[in-house]
């Protein structure tokens, strides 16, 4: 039956291939959650923070001596952890001047909870950031060349069962975004400024009573939140190549993780990320390449009109 | 210890609270009573930062507390109970409690200290200290609340109608331990009730509040000897 085995070897295959891209759009996700789910406020700029890491990371590599020095493949992880503190500084940078004047405790009391505005300041900042991104770094898609990108590493199925084949590139990314994930699941649940930043989710005017500086907490939120999408840019352009718009390619997958998952549950965010990268993956099986976003939306609207709290959204109100 | 002088706060014109003064020194247990809209949780908000004052002062150990920034009013040693407990729902209670200690960021000896000294208080809240918050009964929540409040050891205590929408049983409890913690500790109170007999037979002096204006204030004996307290809020 060697039909069979063909399937079990493609299927497993896909799967695997799923799993490292659905962590690294779990990583994405998780992003946008924590902006939303700490400020409420949905940010429509968040493919082009994530363009933005990508756009680090290869001038960081290619633009520096990093190449020669520790070559393609370290040199773009280590732009990979140099995108962190910059980007979170970034982020800060931009709460600070203009996302605090559209979000906070003052326009949680208002009637449309300022969301209005801060529509129209993300969308335009999510322009202003792509146009100006197209200006200054052109329209050619480039790459990073990492080395590991056209690297796979081969791993034998039991038996005469054929063997699986893994991209290095993407398999280290999946990797490092599951860690980064975690890392951040346990410093939100176990430390007291991760406590701190659910309290003011939770109810912001009560942590003022606590003495809680929920715009400092907001500020936080948007840093990490920005640090985490270029973090998880930056692992994309280690296996894909870049251009001015890439964002809008992620963002789709971003949102729909994060509905998937519930908008406010890291947790769940990550998994609405990983469960699309392996439908993705799958229905490369029996779909044509560009059907391939619409399985995801399949999968996106049966959970919404089944599930309309996404797959882990929360239970835990009793009012 | 808290004075407050001549306090006005407006909603958009309206006027809520008018040239209101108030006093608690150190040690002292104030309670405040009025009818509903009379502007009680107002007053406490202004002292916590979290509606503005048009005019007058608020001084706390003499420094100007209108000029501190809200969030930094409880690290200045000041605790709300806010009306309707405002728990975090999403956080469970021992992390509720911990929330309550932020001002004093406690290492570990110290935080082991704070629980069992809350939890002796209201030992519910320990068996139930990993279950979150938003679970909780009403009452349960409403002992989380002002056991998140004492987390923070403050040295006062601003309490916003405690016993409401509780049974007699509990709003009993609620008083005892509020008063357990006044005499042990002694922690200045200002209590806003509406159940004036519980308020005014527990507190050194008392204020009424009507309408926004401070209609009357006294000893506690003043108090509950005076003709029209006894009609309209003791109803006897
Ligand atoms: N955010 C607000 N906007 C407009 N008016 C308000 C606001 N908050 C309170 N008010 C008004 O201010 C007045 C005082 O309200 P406050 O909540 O202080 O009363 P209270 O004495 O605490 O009443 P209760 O016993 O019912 O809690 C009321 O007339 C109320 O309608
Ligand atoms: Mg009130």
């Amino acid at each position: 039956m060697p039909d069979l085995l063909f399937i079990v070897e493609s299927t497993l295959q896909a799967l695997t291939a799923g799993l490292a891209l659905g962590s690294i759009y779990g990583l994405m996700c998780v992003g946008l959650a924590v902006i939303f789910g700490i400020m409420r406020v949905i940010n429509f700029a968040q493919g082009e923070f994530l363009m933005l890491g990508m756009y680090f990371a290869l001038y960081a590599v290619v633009g520096t001596a990093l190449k020669d020095w520790a070559g393609s493949a370290l040199g773009s992880y280590i732009a990979v952890i140099g995108s962190a503190p910059l980007f979170y500084v970034v982020g800060t940078l931009i709460h600070r001047t203009l996302m605090s004047r559209v979000s906070g405790i003052k326009v949680l009391a208002t009637d449309d909870e300022g969301q209005s505005a801060q529509l129209i300041l993300t969308l335009g900042l999510s322009l202003v950031l792509q146009n100006g991104a197209l200006i200054v770094f052109g329209s050619a898609p480039r790459g990073l060349g990492s080395s590991l990108a056209s690297a796979a590493w081969e791993v034998g199925l039991p038996g005469d069962g054929g063997s699986i084949f893994i991209n290095q590139a993407r398999a280290v990314a999946g990797a490092l975004a599951v860690l980064i994930t975690v890392a951040l699941a346990i410093f939100m649940s176990r430390t007291r400024l991760g406590k701190g930043l659910r309290a003011a989710a939770d109810h912001p005017v009560a942590a003022t009573y606590m003495g809680i500086d929920v715009a400092r907490c907001h500020r936080i939120a948007f840093g990490l939140g920005t640090a985490l999408t270029a973090v998880a840019g930056a692992l994309v352009a280690t296996y894909y190549p870049l251009q001015p718009y890439v964002g809008l390619e992620f963002v789709v997958i971003m949102y729909a993780g994060v509905v998937l998952g519930g908008m406010d549950s890291i947790k769940g965010a990550f998994w609405g990320g990983l469960i699309i990268g392996v439908v993705q993956q799958m229905s490369a099986l029996i779909l044509p390449t560009q059907l391939q976003t619409t399985a995801i939306f399949v999968i996106f609207l049966l959970v919404v009109f089944f599930m309309p709290q996404g797959l882990f959204g929360r239970v835990s109100d009793r009012a | 210890m808290l004075k407050i002088d001549a306090l006005s706060v407006t909603y958009g014109g309206l006027l809520a609270l008018d040239q209101v003064s108030i006093r608690a020194d150190e040690g002292e247990f104030i309670a405040i009573v009025g009818p509903n809209g009379a502007g009680k949780s107002t007053l406490f908000k202004a002292i916590s930062g979290t509606v503005a004052a048009a005019s007058g002062t608020i001084s706390l150990d003499g420094t100007d507390l209108l000029a501190v920034a809200p969030p930094m009013r409880p690290h200045r040693g000041i605790a709300h109970v806010p009306e309707g407990r405002q728990v975090f729902k999403s956080l469970s209670v021992a992390d509720n409690i911990a929330m309550g200690a932020w001002p004093l960021a406690p290492r570990a000896a110290e935080w082991t200290q704070t629980l069992e000294r809350v939890h002796a208080l209201f030992p519910v809240l320990a068996e139930r200290r990993d279950q979150l918050a938003g679970t909780l009964s009403g009452g349960e929540q409403q002992m989380l609340a002002i056991a998140r409040a004492l987390a923070g050891k403050p040295r006062l205590l601003l309490l916003d109608e405690p016993s409401m929408g509780l049974s007699p049983r509990i709003a009993d409890l609620i008083f005892d331990c509020i008063q357990t913690v006044h005499k042990t500790e002694g922690m200045t109170v200002v209590l806003v009730e509406q159940r004036a007999v519980e308020a005014l037979s527990s507190c050194n002096r008392g204020y009424v509040l009507e309408s926004g204006r401070i209609v009357l204030q006294g000893s506690q004996a003043d108090l509950l000897g005076d003709d029209r307290v006894r009609k309209v809020y003791l109803g006897r």
